[in-house]
């Protein structure tokens, strides 16, 4: 089998060379190199032809990729083919390499990576986890908005695994990669991937399609939210599973979710699944209730399955009921309160904080230095849950005193303290008040 | 063809404290495979059944690869392909069971007052179940045509070759803050074990010791040397049985003092054909050992 070795140059289809620098990782299927092309530092990745059954199938796929694009810059999209090797018919193919500020998702999972520690030569375990309860969900976000890329283009995802995101732990920004197993609806890759990942159709057969990867997103969420499994629990660790053929019927034809409330026969265990146990208490029930619906009745019906835009509006609801204190922690409101309470104390402070009503929402929004108000929360038609229209500011001169600050591009009209309804421009902020009203366009809300 | 033994002494420290011993061991024979394993009870007072804690670490062990190798052809040939989920499976098993029992246990038997007089209200409330039972385990399994092992916390797994040679063939996890021991009763235990898997290396006998065995010893050095040795006696139960037994004893007077258990498993058709072959290899192991205890004195 051709491998290629540091220092050696890789040809691309058109001729051009790539320097072999390093490796970065290696797969059953692939190794992948950090390489220098044109003065660019890319990531090259390549077939194991031994364990790569269907290399005809692959190389097509990634063609058909490159010829398309990528949905956005946030996919590590295949760009360029190296040259076919005459001997082997091993390839590989081109990509942006993955900046260091971004972790692997399986890291974020485990709660820690192995670095080598200078001082005593040893691998060392690293904490790798989100700096705040604001870019954990920003993540989800951006990967459920990478999957509906995915499905406007009538694709989905073949070869999903801990490897297919690379995420900011301070930012939420989420790079996709393994882009080369993004293939049109219907299409079949023939990947091996392991069961834990897969819709139960497709482990009994079917080909993968929009509706199996809007089971595959939930796994996916499930698996970062909580860290652990949804259907490995005391059912599936006392079967006697020798491998993934076995291990399969607990994710098809036998799957028990976790949590299922009208069955308790899969309980998480203490000792494995703690993880799951402390987290699935900490989350809102509107966000159980959409895990536990895809993953009992969408088990078997896709229909009952929670969309991509159902999960992002949950998310985007979730995001609005973070509470960040001053004390350095953060809660969801649920974990403090109840969504209608116009008063949240920290726990762990007793700080206050207000919360204000929109007109279009049945739950309370927390108001602390440096929350934000995005578009979409102003805008009933609008998608866009990454733009900003409001942040919530401190006063320059009276410390201590919080406003608004509008910074869309729109104008707001508010109740200001004099009683007066004033335009609030971009730019500009006002107080938040016991009386404030704000009307926002589309929508209105007040404390 | 598979042959065993284990055995669980008391420590001169816990006599002399009037402590249980909190060591456990056991070994089971089958046709295809066989099993040993120790486990350490921790010491530490929060840890207070750690005594009943071991000996269902130990149980969960034997029922747990009981069952994965009931079917002795199909872990066989699934081991070589995916023998490092197998092994996590079969951790995962381990501790679901040991929660199982030490649940079941605490649900009979209540913490009774001389149990928790030691702590104060709010200490004791921070304690988990768990954590009464607490324990290591280092189990060892040789098949007809494999051997693996898996460990959780302190202990020593010496594999004896053919050829004599001692060997550590765990895969320790390197990572593994040292700070922190890793035990049955933590949080997430089930991803604090190191395993190895072999279908290669031709083993005449597993040993499994928990810490107070090689805290007995100066040196690894004289710690496999000494597995050899024993391994030499294993052709003959009765001897061996008297001898391993009186050493061990001897030795919990050594070192750290602690309860000392070793179990083995090994195959009993060659034993005494590789007696011989052990013996050799004790007098080079002597040989070496001279030329060590030299050079360093003449440092």
């Amino acid at each position: 089998m051709f491998e290629p070795q540091t220092g050696q140059e890789i040809e691309t289809e058109f001729g051009s060379k790539a320097k072999v620098l390093s490796v970065i990782g290696k797969g059953r299927r692939s190794t992948v190199y950090l390489v220098q092309y044109n003065g660019r530092t890319m990531a090259l990745k390549w077939y194991n032809t031994e364990k790569v059954r269907n290399l005809d199938i692959i190389n097509e796929n990634i063609r058909r990729n490159i010829k398309d694009g990528a949905p956005n810059n946030k996919f590590l999209w295949p760009e360029y083919m190296t040259k076919t090797d005459s001997k082997t018919g091993a390839f590989g193919y081109f990509m942006e390499y993955k900046p260091d500020s971004f972790e692997y998702f399986v890291d974020i999972m485990n709660g820690y990576k192995l670095v080598n520690d200078s001082s005593t030569g040893r691998l060392a375990k690293k904490k790798v986890r989100f700096t705040s309860l604001y870019s954990m969900v920003m993540a989800v976000l951006n990967i459920v908005n990478a999957f509906r890329q995915i499905s406007r283009d009538g694709k989905s995802f073949q070869g999903l695994s801990e490897g297919s995101f690379f995420i900011n732990t301070d930012t939420g920004a989420v790079l996709v990669s393994d882009c080369d197993t993004i293939a049109p609806n219907g299409k079949d890759l023939d990947i091996n991937i392991r069961s834990v990942y897969k819709a139960p159709e497709v482990l009994m057969g079917s080909l993968p399609d929009a509706d199996s990867n809007t089971y595959s997103l939930a796994i996916i969420l499930f698996r970062l939210l909580f860290r652990g499994d949804p259907f490995e629990g005391e059912k599936t660790i006392m079967d006697v599973c020798l491998n993934e053929k076995q291990l399969s019927k607990h994710y098809s034809s036998e799957a028990v979710f976790i949590y299922d409330p009208d069955d308790n026969s899969n309980r998480p265990l203490r000792g494995i699944h703690d993880n799951v146990i402390k987290f699935w208490k900490e989350y809102p029930q509107y966000i159980k209730d959409a895990f536990i619906q895809t993953f009992t009745e969408g088990v078997r019906n896709p229909e009952k399955r929670i969309s991509f835009e159902e999960w992002q509006n949950l998310f985007i609801r979730l995001r609005s009921e973070i509470l960040s204190c001053v004390c350095g922690k953060s809660h969801f409101i649920s974990m403090i309160g109840k969504p209608e309470d116009e008063v949240f104390t920290c726990p762990v402070c007793g700080i206050k904080f207000v919360s204000m009503q929109f007109t279009n929402r049945n739950y309370r929004m927390p108001l602390y230095i440096g929350g934000k108000i995005f578009e979409c929360e102003i805008d009933p038609q609008s998608d866009d849950f990454l733009s900003i229209s409001g942040e919530l500011v401190e006063n320059k001169i009276q410390k201590g005193l919080m406003g608004i600050k509008n910074v869309s591009e729109k104008k707001w009209t508010v109740k200001m303290p004099d009683g007066v309804y004033r335009e609030i421009t971009s730019g500009k902020g006002f107080p938040i008040w016991q009386g404030l009203e704000i009307d926002f366009g589309k929508v209105k809300a007040h404390l | 063809m598979f042959k065993g033994f284990s055995r669980s002494v008391i420590g001169a420290s816990h006599v002399k404290k009037n402590i249980v011993c909190q060591d456990s061991s056991a070994y089971k024979i089958y046709e295809d495979f066989s099993i040993a394993v120790v486990a350490d009870g921790h010491g530490s007072k929060k840890h207070f059944r750690s005594h009943i804690g071991s000996q269902m670490a130990v149980e969960a062990a034997v029922e747990t690869v009981s069952s994965f190798c009931s079917d002795y052809e199909s872990i066989e040939k699934e081991l070589k392909e995916n023998y490092d989920m197998i092994l996590k499976n079969i951790e995962k098993q381990v501790i679901a069971r040991w929660h199982k029992k030490i649940m079941k246990h605490f649900s009979e038997n209540p913490v009774r007052p001389d149990e928790k007089k030691q702590f104060t209200e709010d200490e004791f409330s921070k304690i988990p179940i768990e954590s009464y039972y607490g324990s290591t385990l280092v189990a060892a399994v040789m098949g007809r045509n494999f051997s693996f092992g898996f460990q959780i916390g302190d202990g020593s797994l010496v594999a004896v070759m053919e050829d004599g040679e001692a060997a550590m063939i765990m895969d320790y996890e390197e990572s593994n803050p040292a700070n922190i021991t890793a035990s049955i009763c933590n949080k997430t235990a089930s991803t604090m074990f190191s395993h190895f898997y072999t279908d290669k290396k031709k083993i005449f006998a597993i040993f499994v010791s928990t810490d107070g065995l090689y805290t007995s010893f100066g040196s690894d050095y004289d710690f496999l040397d000494y597995h050899t040795i024993i391994a030499s006696q294993l052709y003959d139960m009765a001897v061996f049985e008297s001898s391993v037994v009186k050493n061990i004893t001897k030795r919990t007077h050594f070192g750290t003092e602690d309860d000392i258990s070793l179990s083995c498993v090994y195959n009993g058709k060659t034993a005494e054909s590789n007696a011989v072959v052990l013996r050799q290899k004790i007098e080079e192991n002597k040989r070496r050992a001279n030329a060590r205890k030299a050079r360093s004195n003449n440092r």
